[in-house]
Parts: C-alpha cells; structure tokens; sequence
C-alpha cells in the first residue's frame, strides 16, 4: 500500500538529487551544444567546488558557506574560463577523441591537485543549523536542507533560463547551439562566447559541488560518482538543450528514487534502461528536436587517426621494427630470474593483454570512426565466460576459451545490434549504458559471485578431454633455456597477441577493412556506393568485441580470478586513452599506447605519488603536440628538425588546429 | 623446530645460477641438474626421479632457498647470525575510496615492524615493503606478484577491500607464501579460506554476533537493517540472520534496505524505515556511504526516532565526521584506544609518539598483523614459510586485544567484540563501552565456517 506521505517522500527526495543534476548537466550540455566538447573533467569542478567550500566553511564557521555559495561558482568559473582559454580552445573542430583526451588529461591533473591540497581523507563540512534542520509543515517532516537544495537549484536554473531566453548573449548562444556556422555567417563572433559558456558552465557544475558537499561527504571520487549520471541527463534531455538538461535531471532524480523506494533491485540499471529506451525510440534525446545542426550525431574521429600510414614509417621498415620488438619479447624470460626478476614476466602479460585489448577496441574506434565506451563490456564478458568454463564446465583452457569467443560474440551481435542504430556520442553512451548494465547483474547474481567476483579456479589445462599439460607442471626447452609456469603462459599469450595483430592487420587490408575506413570518412557517401553501412559496422564491432573477450578471457586464465571491477567503465576510458595515446587507425599504435599507459599506471604509480598528474599532463601534451599520438613522434621530430634547418614543413602539421572549429 | 645452521641454503642457491621459479618449487635442488639433464622438450616435472624425499627440508635442516628462485634479500636459518631479516610486503590502498583507512593500517604495520625490530625477543628483523593496492583486484595481485616475485618477499600482510584480499589469498593458496590478512570479508576464513591464510581483523560474523546479542538484550525487537549492497553488506545482513537462528532470540527483521555503494541520497531508504515498524536500525555499513547515510538520516530526524546501532559508527573517523550526529548512537566496537587489553596501552604510547592522536581499529590491525607473523616466525625458528604456516595455527600471542590466536580450522584470530554507545566528547564525540562478548563466543563455530582445513 503507497500512502500519500510515501509518494511525497519520493518525489521530494528526488527532486533534491536531481536538483544537483541539473546544475550539472546544465554547464555540460551547453559546452556541448555551444563548443562541441564533451568535457569529462566537468566532474572534476563540481568536486572542485565542494573543495573550495569546505575550506571557507572550516574557516569561517556556518557564514563561510553563505560566502561559499556566492564565491565558489565565481573562483571556480574564473578556472573554467582561463582553462578555456588556455587549453581547451586548441581542440575545437579536432573531433571527440582530441577532446576526451585532453579533458581526461585535466581530469587527472585536477584529482591530483585537490589530493595535494586537500588530502586523501574525506571531508564534511555542514550547512548553516538554519537550514540543516527537520521541517515540519502540516504535521509532514522532511529535511530543511533538502527544501534548501531544491529551492536554490530551482532559482539558479530559472535564472540561466531567463539569461538564455531574454538577453542577446543568451539568443547567441542558443544559437550557437542550433547552428554555429550560421552563426559565424552572420557576422557574430561566436567564438567569443566560449570562454563565458565554458565558465558559467564550470560556475553552475560549483554551485551544485557546495550545495552537494553539505548533504554528503567531500571526497575525491565524488567529481567521478557524478559525471556519468551527468553525461545519461545530457544525451536523454538532448545534447546542447537547457530545456532537456533540467528535464532530464529532474527525471533522473525522480526515476532514481522511486526505483530505489519501489523495486531497489534494478536501482542501479534504471538510469541506463531510461536512456537505452529513449535513445533506441528517440534517438536525438527528449529535446533534442533540431539535431541536424550539431554534429553529435557524427563520429569526428578527426586528424587523430586520418593520413597516417606511410607518414611513419615505411611498410618494410615498420615490418622489420615489428619483428625486432617480438624477438625481444621473446627473449625475456629467458634472462628472468638474472639480470631482473621474474616479476617482469607478469607485468609483461598484463601489458600483452591490456595491448590485445586496446587493439581490439581500434578496429571500431580507428578504422571506423565509432567510439565504444563499453568495451569493458567484452573484456569482462570473456573473463567471466572463461572462469565459469573453468569452474563449472571442464578444466581445459581451449574449451573455455572457446566458450569465451562464443559468448562474447553473441552478446556482441546483440549490443551491436542496438548500439549501431546510433552514432557519435549517442553511441558512446548507449556502449556505456549496456556495459554498465552487464556490471550491475554481475554484482546481484550468485553465479557471478556477487561483488566480490569469483576466485579459485582450478589450474587450466592446456589440451582437451584431459589430455594436455598444465604450464605449472612441465619443463619446455633444453637447459639453460627451460620454461615453465608463468613463462609458458607469456609464451602462449604473446602468440595469441602476434597471430590476433596479423589476422587484424590482414583483415583491415582486404576490402573489409577499405569499406571500414571508407565508412569512418563518409558513412554517407558509402552508403551511396551502395554498401549496407549498418551490417559492415555491426560486423567490424562483432569482431572487435570479440578479440576483447578474448583479452579478457586471457586476464582470467592467467589471473585464475575475475571481480565486477573488469567491468567497470573506467577500463573502457582507459582503453580509448591508450588507443588514442598510441595513434589510433594503425593497430600497433595502441598497443604501444596500451604498454606506455600501463607502465607508468603500474609501475610509476609505486615510486611516484603524484603519477596521476603526470599521466594527465602527458594527455595534455600529446593532444598539443602529437596530435597523432606516440606513433607520430618520429615523424613529428623529422618536421622539427627540417623546420630548424629549413623552411617549415608544410604537410602533416597540425596548424588546421587553430582554424577553429568546423561544423 | 630446531634448526642448526644456515648455510645449506646459501650454498644451495650459489649452484643455481640460473634459477626457474616454477621449476624448483618441484624439483629439490640436488635433483635439478639430473632432471633438467634428461629434459627432452615437454616433460612431467614429478617424474624423472625427483621425489619429495629429495627436497632438503626434514633433519633439522632450515633450508629455504628451493621455494623460490627469487629471494635475495633473505638469508635461510634465522638462528646463530641474530641479524637476518626478513623481507614482508605490506599492501594498503593507498589511493582510492578506502585510502583514509589504508593510511590508518599502514602507520600501524610501521610501527608493528618498529616493535619487532626493536624488540629482543625476535632473533631476525623485518625489512617491509609497501605497495599501493588502490581498490581493484588487478592492481592488488600485481602488487602482490611485485613483493614476492621482485622483492622476495615469503610473507604478505595487508589488504583491505574484500575482492583484493580475495584476490591476494588466491594468489599466495598454490605459493609457499604466508598472507596475513587485514580484510573483514568473511569469504576470506569461510569458503575461500586457504592453508596460507591467515587473519587478524575481526571478522563480519564475529562482530554481527556481538552487535545482535545486543539489540536482543538492550534495545528491541523489531530490527531493520541497512546496509550496502557489496560483499560486507551481503554478508552482514547473512551473519546477523545466522547469529538471531542460532541464538533463537527474540528478533524480528522487519525490513531491509540495501542501496548501491556510493549512492548520494538516502531519502527514499530513510523514508522507508521511518514508516515502517522498526525500533532499532542495525547498520553494518562502512566509509562514505555510512557518513552520507548518518547526515542525512539525522537531518530528517531518523535519529530521534530509533536506535541505531552500527558496526562502524565507533571508528574514529566515523565520530569525527559525524560529530554531534553520531552521538546517542550505538556501535559494536572492534577496538578502542582506552582498551585494557594485553599490550594496548605499549601500542596507543608508542603510536601516539609517533603519528599524535590516538590509534583506530585499523591501526591495531595494522600493527597486530605485522606481530601475530612475526610471533610465527619466531615460533618456528625459521623463516620457511611452510614451518611458520604450521607454527600460526593455534599459537597463542598477546594483541592489543589481549591474548589470542589462529584458530587451526580456519585460520581466524579468535578476538572479542564489544558494544559501546557515543557520547558527547572534548573535540569529537567518545565511546563509552557498555559490554563485551568473547572471542569464543563471538566465533562462529568451525562446522559453519565453510571452510575445510
């Protein structure tokens, strides 16, 4: 029986959250529809916010959080506008992957800023006893801090609209949003309005940090506990629509807390369910009517991954380079054990795997333009589907890795299958939305062991029907070469990994692979030659997806463990950051994006405390200066070199950068 | 175990030039040259002559080197020199949600290690080296292959969260390595319990015993649960049905919610139990999501309404977060520095010449982690890992918590619970502890465990 109290509860408690939504999907959604960039470190000013607060509530007692609700936004709005200015306007025009990595970049760097300044610990910080109290009105009882969050959103959010809706600076950036080139057309200087956009942005995302850091704690994560929220309430309410940023908050607050009143067992799927429904019928979001204008729904891969090839090097030299690197894989556990410790052997297979799924992940994002954000999905699908095998089905590595393939082709068919009908960052999403879903049956369900993961897999056998070997227990080579254990498995998995690296590169030369980068450049006029753009796509996402099952499948076999955590989206963000880093389009870019990342994620991150800023900044300036990531670095040095000696080098030079940003 | 000297081993390792970490966990070292002689391409390592009599570990010889290829640091015999030392790997997150409470462990593994070294009463020395687990599986098991495949380290202590402590224990099952664990996920000494693994946190059904005999003793009969939905939580609200069956008290679960970690707003869950019939809310819940939860819940006067009784609401960092929020409130206590218990008064000295303030339960389980393997160390004679494994089992040590021990079945250390209640205090709010249950009580008992050792 629902009462009347109990709807009230409902609806009051999720206006409150939602509320913080809004503010902000708000500042989101405007630099998307404004300036085209999906800012990731959005998050991170909201935190920043709650940072700013606490310090100036801690100082000043209750009054500094009155101070604190009118100062932040403003401090945190200068830091926006001058980030703005100082950074991200060299990325307008270049596409998404040049935008998601640099605003990961600032991500990092601004999550370890605040670990220097603030610590690590949690902080709280309470809003002043006026209106942290229950408040009573006809005899119902509800949080007066709540009634305070849902009041002060309200009149912000009614005060952005009024800005947008009654001024000429807001008519020009409505505009913008529906049409930047027309605006530009028109003789107004949109690109003036950016930095006020970016800041008034960063202004609310604070606003909603202090008034959020007095309802629950002031943590690191929480700038990465709201972005995704943030991005589902932009791409449901309509990417670049205030009208759709402050319905979809409120929505999602609302869903959210029925769910969690009602039915608590989908509480954690409901948002991803909404948004996969409303894309899949709607694909231009709630209110996100005029989209012809934006280029959401276009996958800008841009110049991260167009004209390589020869620019690097040679085919014959890149063949020979390929070749020497194997050999020296190869010849590492050889000397394991005496000029280093077996311990390089391990880090050398994580590296392998994270590099066979980054390459998996460049079959869709560098050869066809589409950006997955739940690869993870795979990764993960193949690890469980390889650790159940083990357990359940039969002992043998081939069966499960078989069983792997499988399973995540299917699942891969079926995703494909949705995801595909969307495209740009409508798919990006709607990868995420399914991978997060995934993660969430495999925390509820026993099979899957719940949210600790399943352990204790017994050692696979390597042969079928009990006939084979266990690596642990045989000798292979004849002294001084002998390998067993962990070395066999590296010897196995760098097979897998070189064979996985030449049926791609040979499928990506046959006329499946030209169709696929004919896709990436003009799905349009592919489809005019006449190919079935849908049915290639789904095929290529089929095929990478599987390939990271079987990374996936990889980590499970030799870790003998999997854990929700494969599946969580931030491998995903990690895999395009390594593809992107490496040189997406060219296959051993990103396994060299995936060894550069997980050496220093890995390894740095014991000796140096402060490695997140350094991978961020490394991000920053690869966007800057390598705009075709590491892979391009010979050739980039070759242009500077030539540029001092002689007159510049006018090709393959990222100066289209600062032309400013294209439709 | 009387060992005599300890110079096989060194002698050993001298002919091993090049060493095979898998190879010679099967092969003794005599062994080695014959088999590896006839080693055709693909060979069973059990075979070809080398038995188990041929590993040099019987007759009071202390020898060790055949475990591992990798120890360099360490020497074999840790009696006659005095001066060996002995290579742990303390793993913490030291980054991540959980990294307040990893600091907190990790100052009391530092001064753990400082009290073994300093002391006389141990014959070798501790050489720690800390990794960073952050809070995923992967990371942890390669923070843990990194200390004992690169830094040679036999003995692991640490870990906190409940998939890396799993993931950890997994590890060491199938390695001549002895874990032992700061983790309370009850897996870890119940279905996933190893002969390598050992434990020194209280665990969760150890602490919802105390927390139920509570609540049927002094506070109601009508229970609600609250809690989050992870391996702590599910295991919580399990352990407290278990513990109310066995006792056959007097407690109805009226309701229970269990929303997502990290949820930002309670509303809807405290609405739920402010309507229902409720009069005491038990909250195994922990970190962040206990903080949010107590804020709010008090902001909507859920407070005033129950009793509330929590599992973590005594650790300090919970009081001081909470401040007046948390006061009235109930907690099972796990620790508390004004314990009289065994050497606790030595530690909260020692830690607050060190760091200032006062040591929290994570702190103890820090420092007790480090002593409780050392103890073991001592107790064997040698720094083997498979003497010292069987030394652990039922050794009886002083804590901090007063005496106690692994228990043989299942590798748990026997600690008592207690229940106190928070009360008003100088700059955070105190503990008062109104009872206690003892370790043998508290525990479940080893049929139950799950766990077959």
């Amino acid at each position: 029986m629902v009462s009347g109290v109990q709807l009230l509860d409902v609806l009051l408690n999720g206006l409150t959250i939602g509320m913080v939504y809004v503010l902000v999907a708000a500042g989101l959604s405007l630099v998307f529809g404004v300036m085209g960039v999906l800012n990731l470190a959005h998050g991170e000013l909201l935190a920043l916010g709650s940072y700013f607060a606490f310090s100036l509530v801690t100082g000043f007692d209750t009054g500094g959080f009155w101070v604190a609700l009118i100062a932040v936004p403003l401090v945190v709005g200068a830091i926006g506008a001058v980030t703005e200015c100082g950074l991200v306007n060299r990325v307008y025009g270049r596409g998404q992957l040049a935008q998601i990595l640099l605003t990961f970049g600032l991500l990092l760097v601004i999550y370890d800023v605040k670990r220097f300044v603030w610590g690590t610990d949690p902080k709280f910080y309470s809003p002043p006893a006026v209106v942290d109290q229950a408040v009573t009105l006809v005899g119902y009882s509800y949080s007066g801090y709540s009634y305070f969050i849902i009041a002060a959103g309200g009149l912000i959010a009614l005060a952005v609209w009024a800005v947008l809706t009654h001024t000429r600076v807001g008519l020009v950036i409505r505009a913008g949003s529906e049409d930047r080139e027309m605006v530009r057309n028109l003789g107004v200087d949109i690109d003036r309005y950016y930095t006020l956009v970016f800041g008034a942005g960063a202004a609310l995302a604070a606003f909603g940090g202090v008034v959020l850091g007095g309802y629950q704690n002031v943590s690191l994560g929480m700038g990465n506990a709201v972005i995704i929220p943030a991005f589902v309430i932009v791409v449901l309410g309509g990417l670049g629509s205030f009208r759709g940023a402050v319905v979809g908050g409120l929505l999602v607050g609302i869903v959210q807390s029925a769910v969690s009143t009602f039915a608590p067992t989908i509480q954690g799927v409901v948002i991803f369910l909404l948004m996969i429904g409303v894309l899949l019928l709607r694909p231009e979001g709630l209110f996100g009517g005029t989209g012809e204008g934006l280029d959401a729904g276009r996958a800008e891969p841009s110049e991260f991954v167009s004209g390589l090839g020869g620019g690097v090097l040679t085919g014959h030299g890149r063949s020979r380079l390929g070749l020497a690197v194997v050999a020296v894989l190869a010849l590492v556990p050889v000397f394991s054990g005496i000029l280093y410790s077996g311990f390089v052997v391990s880090l050398l297979v994580t590296v392998l795997i994270w590099a066979l799924f980054a390459m998996s992940l460049d079959i869709v994002l560098g050869y066809t333009g589409l950006i997955s954000l739940g690869h993870a999905l795979f990764y993960g699908v193949g690890a469980y589907a390889t650790l159940l095998s083990l357990l359940y089905v039969s002992p043998s590595a081939f069966v499960a890795l078989g069983v792997a393939l499988v399973v995540t082709a299917t699942v891969a068919w079926v995703v494909g299958h949705l995801a595909i009908r969307v495209s740009g960052v409508y798919f990006v999403m709607i990868t995420l939305a399914f991978a997060e879903i995934v993660r969430q049956v495999a925390v509820r369900l026993d099979v899957t062991g719940g949210s600790s993961g399943l352990f204790g897999a017994p050692e696979p056998l390597y042969g079928i029907g009990g006939v084979g070997i266990r690596f642990s227990e045989v000798l292979v080579g004849v002294e001084p070469f002998v390998f067993t254990g962990d070395a066999l498995f590296y010897y196995f998995l760098l097979g897998v990994v070189v064979a996985s690296y030449l049926g791609v590169r040979r499928m990506m030369a046959a006329p499946f692979g030209t169709v696929l980068q004919a896709i990436r450049e003009s799905e349009l006029r592919a489809r005019f030659v006449g190919y079935e753009v849908r049915s290639v796509k789904r095929q290529a996402f089929v095929v990478s997806s599987t390939l990271a099952g079987l990374s996936g499948a990889l980590f499970a076999l030799y870790n003998g463990f999997v854990a929700p955590d494969l599946l969580n989206w931030i491998n995903s963000g990690n895999a395009i950051i390594m593809v992107v880093l490496g040189g997406s389009g060219t296959l051993y870019g990103p396994m060299l994006g995936a060894a550069a990342f997980t050496l220093i994620e890995r390894q740095l991150s014991a000796v140096i405390p402060w490695w997140r800023l350094l991978l961020g900044t490394v991000f920053v300036v690869v966007v800057l200066v390598l705009p075709k990531g590491l892979v391009s670095l010979p050739a980039r040095v070759r242009d500077l070199r030539a540029g001092a000696d002689g007159p510049p080098a006018p090709t393959d030079e990222p100066r289209d950068a600062e032309v400013g940003p294209d439709d | 175990m009387d060992g005599t000297d300890g110079t096989t081993g060194a002698e050993e390792s001298g002919t091993q030039s090049v060493r095979r970490r898998g190879a010679l966990r099967y092969l003794g070292g005599g062994a080695l040259a014959a088999a590896l002689g006839t080693a055709g391409c693909v060979q069973q390592a059990d075979g070809g002559g080398s038995t188990p009599t041929d590993m040099t570990t019987g007759g009071g010889d202390t020898e060790t080197g055949s475990d591992s290829g990798d120890d360099t640091a360490t020497g074999t015999g840790i009696e006659g020199s005095g001066a060996e030392s002995v290579t742990m790997g303390v793993l913490v997150p030291e980054s991540g949600p959980s990294a307040p409470l990893g600091g907190a462990q990790r100052q009391g593994a530092e001064l753990g290690v400082q009290y073994v070294n300093g002391s006389d009463e141990f014959d070798f020395t501790i050489d720690p080296v800390f990794e960073d687990t952050q809070t995923d599986p992967s990371t942890g098991l390669q923070r843990a292959q990194s200390v004992v495949e690169d830094d040679g380290a036999d003995y692991v202590v640490g870990a906190l969260e409940s998939s890396v402590a799993l993931a950890v224990a997994d590890y060491v099952s199938d390695r001549d390595v002895v874990y032992t664990s700061g983790a309370a996920t009850i897996e870890l000494t119940g279905e996933s319990c190893n002969e390598n693994t050992f434990r020194t946190e209280t665990n969760a059904a150890q602490q919802m015993a105390g927390l139920v005999d509570f609540v049927a003793s002094d506070l109601g009969s009508n229970l609600w649960i609250h809690t989050t939905d992870d391996t702590y939580g599910n295991s919580a609200v399990a352990q407290i049905e278990r513990r109310i069956d066995a006792q056959g008290v007097d407690i109805e679960v009226v309701g229970q919610t269990m929303p997502d970690k990290g949820t930002s707003n309670y509303g809807p869950q405290i609405s739920n139990i402010s309507n229902s019939e409720a009069d005491v809310l038990a909250l195994p819940d922990t970190g962040a999501d206990l903080i949010n939860f107590m804020k709010q819940a008090s902001s909507a006067g859920l407070t005033e309404e129950v009793d509330i009784i929590g599992t973590a609401i005594f650790a300090q960092v919970s009081r001081q977060a909470l401040g007046s929020d948390a006061v009235g409130a109930y907690s099972s206590t796990l620790y508390n520095h004004a314990l009289e218990t065994g050497d606790n008064r030595a530690f909260v000295d020692a830690y607050r010449d060190e760091y200032d303030g006062v040591p929290g339960s994570f702190a103890r389980v820090g420092y007790d982690m480090v002593r409780m393997t050392a103890r073991g160390i001592q107790e064997a004679g040698t720094n083997d890992p498979a003497e010292v494994r069987n030394a652990l089992e039922g050794l009886e040590v002083t804590t901090a918590l007063g005496t106690t021990s692994f228990r043989a079945c299942d590798h748990q250390a026997v600690n008592p619970v207690w229940t106190g209640q928070v009360v008003e205090g100088e700059e955070i709010p105190g503990i008062e502890l109104l009872n206690q249950v003892s370790g043998d009580d508290a525990i479940r008992p080893c049929e139950e465990t799950g766990c077959r050792l």
